[in-house]
């Protein structure tokens, strides 16, 4: 890095209003299968109940529960690196990542049971059904799909942000990098709280 | 090493590409070209008057090509009305450079129907039009899947009658399919280009645009799309202004900055 | 290097302990970072040129002349994906926005020195995609993508989606950082009102990336997994709607227009004020303005639907807001004329330029008008008319705003100056051509000749002819263009600092400026159009 960049990284406002236009594409991103699951969900009422009713409350509700435990440990973990603590940081990180892959475990089976019942997009359940049910799935997988993929890469940011944790990079003076981690992680924690309730809950 | 990594991957990247291309296969209702093949000459129709005629008989001359079922009430009386719009101001007559032929797929239509519609739409064209200029056929549902098949068109029954695609195929005098113009609405000079082409018979590719299909059953949303699409890009300005109003307010520039 | 060695301590200057290649490849720099893009964005529209100029020459006599109706529809598709994505879209914003925001501001860099380098690798592969896309078989879906079709063809539709994918997350990564640049690196004394109109263009610019790519990015996505695994949302046979796509495609696309144009008028605002040597005319209506097209803009996506299953209501409003739109778009024109009126206007070729910007793009204007009334447009709708009606906006108006900056800003980029005679002379033919191609178009489509098709009917040979002619000059007038920059970046002629004797901050630095732009952060006392105490 040269001194032409310096200047900029210390730039602490800088960087969290650029983190912050960044949350808001990303939310722009989800925007478009809310929309459209919005507009179905009207042109479609009865479809949408039944194909929701098929969902699995209890999974949806233990996976809610563990992203907002996980957006806790995040925000404690930024809280113990602003008093030093690094030890506290690093274990607190961990336990986001070990929540974010529970997460994705749950997802797998969630999926794989939906999967080997036929119901996914071109699946044999969904052949021909015309009244909705397969727009509901398509937008089910798509949007969660694409909610897991932000948990992949929200446990791939914490990853790195701990490595440069660990090697002091970030510190209890300059950790401006872990409190945006701990941004894109609720985020993806947001997000789950409006994908959850129009998926399983709303009825 | 790094890079060899790389490479195997973008290779790994295009290969799912270029095998998914050929993965999704059209499906009904829709359109697949049959650009080249010849519809059956010997299918058998009726005309406005009952008379029983073969496709043979009636193609003279190249001719545009139409599906309807009388009973729609949403798309087949736009593409109607905008063929018969176009009908009118080409240049060529119909009748005597070329045919228009509008045929039913709904095996329950009736010649009664048919003229009725024939009537209308002729009146519609603003143009004085020979009997034999644009046919309304009705038929058995041999003949009509006989018809549409070769044609590439599918349709699928509804409650209330068909989900089927919007479209025009226009025909060589010796019966064979020169091209397709998709949409609902068209040029005179779509219709003649076409026709052109049909007479020397050369057979083209089609311009590819959004294929629109028409549901029996319209799906109601579409008002309500608009205002929801209203509501959510007001509130996206919202959103920005309220953010840009909250920087703009907090951050003035040197204040904090050690520079 | 053509540029290197131009002058002590430039940022053309070799940088120690790295090589050559790795000093432009891995610079964080943004004077660097935008001659990258200048240098890719120009090889990119040079293919695009190539493609539309052999369209063209297709229509010079009935029936398949050089290719056949497939060769010709894809043609079209990859003319439209390249001139919009890989050069309208990307090239004011990034080429000059990257180089000369932050010098404008005051500042010695953009925010995000390092997310500017990457989304200038996110170009280059989304660049290298879609011309990936030429190789294995192009797309003939048109530039729009609309479903379903897109969702059948078995052409490469998926890789040329996924390369307009890329490229939007290029376009929102530089939209953030500039939009974080203005917001906290001004220089002291920069207040909002002292900022250049062109800093003004390129952060409304910059806003309308942030909000609009990610509709388009997800629409993308979605009609992706539509071809990978078939969810159904977009395609009828599974109870979807092909019309949400267009829907969502718009909300995009019709903002993405302003993205084209806008930072192309902010270049002519900086321009028209340095030539006629007086203050901007009504520099608070111009910098609103642009807030307000990005704003509007926004809104008025549904008017590209006309005829595409909206209700009458809609269709009435949407009209209403393409009337809406204009208005911002007049007031920048009045202006600038404003601006001219009664100032010492010096003659010069960037000024030449920019008058040839407003008057194409006035036309253009004008024309989307005739379009945007709603009884005529059914007419005209898929006719030459439309054609003709955006290569004057997004042709007579961005790329020509583009040369007009190109002219203005070279000196200061390349440290040399160009032969302005031979530039001048290029302008001429340029605007010979580009009309002799066209205005045709105009009076095609109103005789009905639609758009897309590799042929034509007989009536219409003589103004296909006529126009054919036009490509040919354009391309030479562009073919002098080029050339005579890129001679001069070789050879011309050591440029001054301040040659057109403007007063914003970039000429008062060294051409081509330091490496850090400023020895110290300049502390700003006045507006960017006070010639009073001169420079």
């Amino acid at each position: 890095m040269n001194g032409t960049t310096a200047h900029s990284h210390r730039d602490y406002t800088g960087s969290k209003i650029g983190m912050w236009l960044f949350l808001f594409t990303e939310f722009f991103l989800f925007f478009g299968p809310i929309l459209l699951y919005s507009i179905f969900r009207f042109r479609y009422p009865q479809a949408f109940i039944d194909a929701s009713l098929a969902l699995d409350t209890g999974v949806g509700v233990f996976n809610t529960a563990l992203l907002l435990t996980s957006s806790l440990t995040m925000a404690l973990s930024i809280t113990a690196m602003q008093r030093g603590k690094k030890g506290t940081t690093l274990v607190l990180m961990g336990a986001t990542v070990l929540a974010g892959a529970v997460f994705l475990v749950n997802k797998y089976f969630e999926w794989g049971a939906k999967i080997s019942h036929g119901v996914y997009p071109g699946g044999e359940a969904l052949e021909g059904v015309k009244d909705g049910g397969a727009v509901f799935y398509g937008l089910y997988f798509f949007a969660t799909g694409l909610h897991g993929i932000h948990v992949l890469a929200g446990m791939v940011i914490i990853t790195v942000a701990a490595l440069l944790v660990h090697e002091g990079r970030i510190n209890s003076n300059d950790f401006v990098k872990l409190e945006n981690t701990g941004l894109y992680w609720h985020l993806v924690d947001v997000i789950w709280i409006y994908l959850f309730p129009i998926f399983y809950l709303v009825r | 090493m790094k890079k060899r990594r790389i490479q195997s991957l973008l290779c790994a990247v295009f290969l799912i590409f270029s095998m998914t291309q050929f993965a999704y296969g059209a499906q009904a209702p829709g359109l697949i070209e049959r650009t080249g093949e010849q519809v059956p000459l010997g299918a058998e129709f009726r005309d406005e008057s009952g008379k029983s005629v073969t496709l043979g008989q009636l193609l003279t001359k190249p001719a545009v090509l139409s599906f309807a079922y009388f009973g729609c009430e949403d798309q087949c009386n736009t593409v109607l009305s905008n063929l018969a719009r176009a009908l009118g101001r080409t240049k060529g007559t119909p009748g005597e450079d070329f045919l228009v032929l509008t045929v039913s797929f709904d095996g329950q239509d009736t010649p009664e129907d048919a003229a009725y519609k024939k009537k209308n739409y002729t009146l519609a064209s603003g143009r004085q039009m020979d009997e034999g200029a644009w046919r309304f056929l009705t038929g058995g549902n041999d003949s009509i899947e006989a018809l549409t098949g070769a044609a590439g068109f599918s349709f699928r029954k509804t409650e209330k009658g068909f989900d089927h695609p919007a479209a025009l195929a226009v025909l060589s005098s010796d019966g064979r399919i020169i091209r397709y113009i998709y949409g609902n609405s068209y040029l005179p000079a779509d219709i003649e280009m076409a026709l052109l082409e049909a007479s020397e018979g050369r057979i083209t590719a089609s311009i590819k645009k959004a294929i629109q299909l028409c549901f029996s059953s319209e799906p109601g949303g579409r008002a309500y799309l608009v205002s929801v699409l209203r509501a959510a890009g007001v509130g996206t300005l919202v959103f920005a202004a309220v953010f840009f109003i909250y920087v703009t307010a907090s951050n003035r520039p040197g204040k904090k900055d050690p520079r | 290097m053509a540029f290197e060695g131009t002058g002590e301590g430039s940022y053309l200057s070799a940088e120690p302990g790295k090589g050559w290649l790795s000093s432009w490849l891995l610079t964080t720099d943004h004077k660097r970072i935008g001659v990258l893009y200048l240098l890719s964005i120009m090889s990119f529209f040079s293919v695009g040129v190539v493609f539309g100029f052999l369209m063209r020459l297709e229509l010079i006599s009935r029936g398949p002349t050089i290719m056949e109706a497939t060769t010709y529809n894809s043609f079209f598709t990859l003319h439209g994906v390249i001139m919009l994505f890989l050069f309208l879209i990307p090239v004011v914003p990034s080429v000059f926005g990257n180089f000369l925001l932050p010098i404008m501001i005051g500042a010695r860099d953009v925010a995000f020195p390092r997310l500017n380098l990457l989304s200038w690798y996110f170009y280059m592969a989304g660049a290298a995609l879609a011309i990936t896309t030429l190789i294995i078989g192009p797309a003939d879906t048109g530039w729009t993508f609309y479903a379903p079709y897109s969702l059948r063809t078995p052409s490469s539709a998926s890789l040329a989606v996924f390369a307009v994918f890329v490229l939007g997350f290029s376009s929102i990564l530089t939209g953030i950082n500039f939009v974080t640049t203005v917001h906290r690196l001004r220089a002291p004394g920069m207040t909002w009102f002292r900022l250049p109109l062109f800093v003004w263009a390129t952060y409304a610019t910059a806003w309308i990336q942030v909000i609009a790519t990610p509709i388009l990015g997800v629409n993308l996505l979605l009609v992706m997994a539509e071809r990978l695994f078939g969810i159904g949302v977009f395609d009828p046979a599974k109870g979807g709607d092909p019309i949400l796509y267009q829907h969502l495609f718009w909300i995009y696309s019709h903002p993405a227009v302003y993205i084209m144009v806008l930072p192309a008028m902010g270049a002519i605002s900086e321009i028209v004020p340095v030539f006629a040597r007086k203050v901007i005319f009504g520099y608070k209506a111009i910098a609103y303005s642009s807030i307000g097209i990005a704003a509007v803009g926004s809104l008025v996506w549904g008017h590209h639907m006309f005829v595409s299953g909206f209700s009458y209501t809609a269709a009435v409003y949407f009209s209403l807001f393409t009337f809406f739109v204009a208005i911002p778009s007049a007031i920048k024109v009045y202006n600038w004329v404003g601006t001219m009126y009664k100032g010492s206007i010096v003659m010069d070729t960037p000024f030449y330029y920019a008058l040839v910007f407003i008057f194409l793009f006035s036309i253009g204007g004008l024309s989307g008008l005739i379009l945007g009334a709603l009884s005529v447009n059914v007419h005209l709708h898929d006719t030459y008319f439309v054609v003709a009606h955006f290569h004057y906006i997004k042709f007579g108006g961005a790329a020509f705003g583009f040369f007009a900056a190109l002219h203005y800003w070279f000196p200061k980029i390349s440290g040399r100056m160009y032969n302005r005679k031979v530039a001048n002379y290029s302008l001429l033919f340029l605007f010979i051509g580009f009309n002799t191609l066209f205005f045709p178009m105009f009076v095609l489509g109103y005789e009905g000749m639609p758009r897309r098709y590799f042929d034509y009917l007989p009536q219409y040979a003589d103004l296909q002819h006529l126009s054919i002619v036009g490509s040919w000059i354009l391309v030479a007038a562009l073919f002098t263009m080029i050339g005579n920059l890129v001679a001069a970046a070789f050879r011309g002629k050591t440029a001054p600092s301040n040659p057109w004797g403007a007063m914003t901050l970039e000429w008062q630095v060294a051409s081509p400026p330091p490496k850090e732009n400023f020895g110290e952060i300049p502390e700003v006392k006045r507006g960017p159009y006070d010639f009073r105490e001169g420079p």
